[in-house]
């Protein structure tokens, strides 16, 4: 399409125009410290992945999150679909749980720390959390949104309790668990950045916070920059999943 | 009717739509039409045979490939308050705006002053049978209500013109026919010129001057034109009315049949 | 942190839950008109009291202590005015970037989707930079920015901005057609098309993505106090650490749960109250 070829021209001289001025202003006005230029970032770039040390940096954030994720979003899933279609546990647990979503996950760095040390567990503790209270909650959402003339069209049809949830309620709380899954890998991100720079030797978030005390500023935009990547790279990979095998449980 | 001086008219429009990467489908091929002045125009036809297209070029919205749509001469380019579109459905209706603000609508996009504004819109509500009921938001109306306000919002305008976008479709049978032996009222007292789109064959012998029924698209163009010159008010019990409507439901039986088999052949 | 959000309603997945109020489970379905009050109260009871318990199994008030111990040292930073300040701390903070990142937010989306140019020229920058975490940026602010208040509001703004943005394009992308051809043929310009129709049909959106924004804001927010400040409920949590005052640590994050929840019921009741005819598409 037409529109389509033109769109693609103005992103692609937005990004080359905006990479050329922020060169332009860095080598005119400022110290590398302050505002590194593209060019000596890529260079640093380059220099430190030589090392070993930023594919390290990349394999143990990206190991953090991915532990975290799949585990949190089966547990969540798993925990939301039975909160659910519990209606007493539901009717008990909604107000405390309505309570916890206002607590972010990284606040709960501290008590892990304490409770598991500072070593690798407590960082899979922590992300798990992150991914499962973000999954269940929308989970859970997704079970009590089921249209009630599906639950009574099943019934009708001769299915008993277990069948409905099965064929009825899990497959009409996909999409609801497939949203909370992609919102839980963004917010996994961010706690593990946090995790890293406040208790970790290894990874990204580590990367960021000690070039920064190192006054490294070249590295600390690198792994700004990683930290981008990753998270475009594992939102698209998810969207694209998503849309391959589980295209028929996309909203609408 | 070559005869009737020409006041709204298609001359050999074709019209075609292009889905992202398919290739193009004309929806008008040739589709010729002349309404006189003050006439009732029903376009009747099968879904997709393209009588919401011949609409939307008429308001303006969209440019036809080939051919002329024109007003009293004047070839239409872009929409404008001389031919207000009535939609179906409450989409159009601005559902942050009271009723009375929403009629008021086009006069304030005017520039008309607030007091002069409220008085016109307080009388065009009670035209349409909304008294009373203009601080009420469109989510708080009924179907048929909401409807009203569509009509008064075009009629406050002074607009000569309404273009009717299956208006009533979906509403309730009860309230469809109140609204439509109302607005053959309003059209019969105010003498503007409707052009009417529906697929409701009975709906459109109770409100027509003269019907048009569609082929069935692609490529759809004007069938057979049907005068209609039953006493007014109509009534569905009128074995004339049956006559009429046993008639235009072959006619159009044969353009839905067609779809069907060009579907069956198609799957 | 996000949610998935419904935005045709301004519902928040999860946030605003259709409860059936029949649902009631078999012990109070006799007494079916219960107040949502009591339930509240019997949900703190019994999850107080399933901590409590858990506490003196644990028993060891320093690594877990129960709600009471919790309960007095509440009592203690308040009396001694730590607690009213960090609360106060960590509000300004997140007020000033919440209402500065909503506006910016608002006004590029609305820009973004009104204007193909606008949209072709930000789309790929934005898209990128929006998945960097806020908190990433913390060294780069404080170099800019210094010390300071300003470095926290700044990430705050940053936290703020992509959320609304992405709430105010999808508004503009949902403003049914219908709306802007009837306004067309109601003789509207493309400007007064903007002011009339676009707008508000939009701000349902944009109020329910500033919704979402306020506890990215908050996210930040405690982020940040954890990594660099010397006040607010972040830093409370935080430095307790220290000195393994886990006590402090539950007060602070209980607190953060209260004013978090708080901050959100208020943001509803004013939007509900003020700007309640524009609910409706």
């Amino acid at each position: 399409m037409n529109t389509r070829y033109r769109t693609w021209v103005r992103g692609t001289l937005s990004v080359i125009a905006t990479l050329i001025l922020w060169e332009a202003i860095a080598r005119l006005f400022f110290v590398s410290a302050v505002l590194p230029a593209p060019s000596a970032i890529i260079r640093e770039m380059v220099a430190y992945a030589a090392t070993g040390r930023l594919g390290f940096d990349v394999l143990m954030s990206v190991q953090r999150v991915a532990v975290g994720f799949f585990a949190g979003s089966a547990l969540g899933a798993v925990l939301g679909l039975l909160l659910g279609s519990q209606t007493s546990a539901r009717w008990l647990l909604d107000p405390p749980l309505q309570f916890f979503r206002f607590i972010p996950p990284i606040a709960w760095l501290t008590p892990v720390l304490i409770w598991f040390g500072i070593g690798e567990n407590g960082k899979y503790v922590l992300i798990t959390y992150t991914t499962t209270f973000m999954v269940m909650i929308n989970t859970y959402a997704g079970v009590v949104a089921v249209q009630r003339n599906r639950l009574r069209a099943a019934r009708c049809l001769g299915a008993g309790p277990l069948q409905v949830f099965l064929y009825v309620i899990v497959p009409s709380t996909m999409p609801f668990i497939l949203t909370g899954m992609q919102i839980g890998m963004a917010n996994s991100l961010q706690t593990v950045i946090v995790a890293e720079m406040l208790a970790a030797n290894e990874g990204l978030g580590h990367l960021i916070i000690s070039s920064r005390v190192s006054l490294a500023t070249e590295l600390a935009y690198v792994g700004i920059f990683l930290l981008g990547v990753l998270g475009l790279l594992s939102d698209t990979a998810f969207r694209k999943f998503v849309a391959q095998f589980a295209w028929r449980y996309r909203f609408n | 009717m070559a005869s009737a001086p020409s006041y709204i008219s298609f001359r050999g429009v074709d019209f075609q739509y292009t889905s992202q990467g398919k290739s193009p489908t004309w929806i008008l091929k040739d589709l010729n039409l002349e309404i006189a002045r003050g006439e009732f125009y029903v376009l009747l036809g099968p879904s997709g045979c393209g009588k919401t297209t011949a609409l939307t070029l008429l308001a303006g919205f969209e440019h036809q490939a080939a051919g002329t749509v024109s007003v009293d001469g004047r070839t239409i380019t872009k929409p404008g308050v001389d031919r207000v579109v009535i939609f179906q459905g409450d989409d159009s209706l601005y559902g942050w705006l009271t009723a009375q603000e929403n009629v008021e609508f086009g006069l304030k996009m005017a520039g008309m002053p607030a007091s002069q504004r409220r008085e016109k819109a307080l009388r065009q509500l009670e035209f349409v049978g909304l008294k009373g009921q203009g601080h009420k938001f469109p989510s708080q109306l009924s179907g048929g209500m909401k409807q009203r306000i569509q009509i008064a919002r075009a009629l406050v305008c002074d607009s000569p013109i309404l273009l009717m976008d299956e208006p009533f479709a979906a509403l309730d049978a009860q309230t469809r026919a109140v609204l439509q032996d109302e607005l053959t009222a309003i059209q019969r007292k105010i003498a503007s010129t409707v052009l009417f789109i529906t697929h409701d064959i009975g709906e459109a012998i109770i409100l027509a001057d003269r019907i048009g029924i569609m082929r069935s698209g692609p490529a759809s163009a004007l069938k057979e034109e049907i005068t209609i010159d039953l006493p007014r008010p109509r009534r569905r019990g009128d074995p004339a009315f049956g006559a009429l409507y046993d008639r235009i439901h072959a006619t159009l039986s044969e353009e839905v049949d067609k779809v069907m088999r060009r579907e069956q052949a198609a799957a | 942190m996000t949610l998935a959000a419904d935005n045709r309603s301004g519902r928040v997945a999860g946030l605003d839950q259709a409860r059936p109020v029949t649902a009631r489970p078999w012990f109070l379905r006799t007494r079916a008109a219960l107040s949502l009050m009591s339930r509240y109260t019997i949900a703190i009871v019994v999850i107080a009291g399933a901590w409590h318990v858990a506490a003196e199994q644990f028993d060891s008030p320093i690594l877990f202590p129960g709600p009471l111990k919790t309960l007095d040292k509440a009592i203690e930073l308040v009396s001694e005015g730590r607690l009213q300040g960090d609360i106060l701390a960590s509000l300004q903070r997140i007020l000033v970037g919440f209402l500065v990142g909503s506006l910016i937010g608002a006004v590029v989306g609305l820009a973004m989707g009104s204007f193909r140019l606008v949209a072709d020229v930000l789309q790929p920058l934005v898209n990128f930079v929006r998945f960097i975490a806020p908190i990433a940026w913390i060294g780069t602010v404080m170099v800019w920015f210094g010390l300071g208040e300003v470095s926290k509001v700044a990430l705050i703004i940053y936290a703020t901005v992509f959320v609304v943005m992405l709430s105010a394009i999808a508004g503009v992308a949902s403003v049914h057609r219908n709306k802007i051809r009837a306004a067309q043929c109601l003789g509207s310009t493309p400007r007064q098309i903007f002011v009339w129709v676009t707008l508000p049909a939009a701000l349902s959106f944009i109020l329910t993505g500033m919704r979402m924004a306020m506890m990215n804001a908050f996210m930040t927010v405690v982020s940040a106090e954890m990594i660099a400040a010397e006040s607010g409920l972040g830093y409370l949590i935080y430095n307790s650490r220290q000195w393994m005052e886990t006590d402090s640590i539950f007060v602070g994050m209980l607190t953060l749960g209260v004013v978090g929840l708080l901050t959100d019921r208020l943001f509803v009741l004013l939007t509900r109250t003020a700007l309640r005819r524009f609910s409706q598409p």
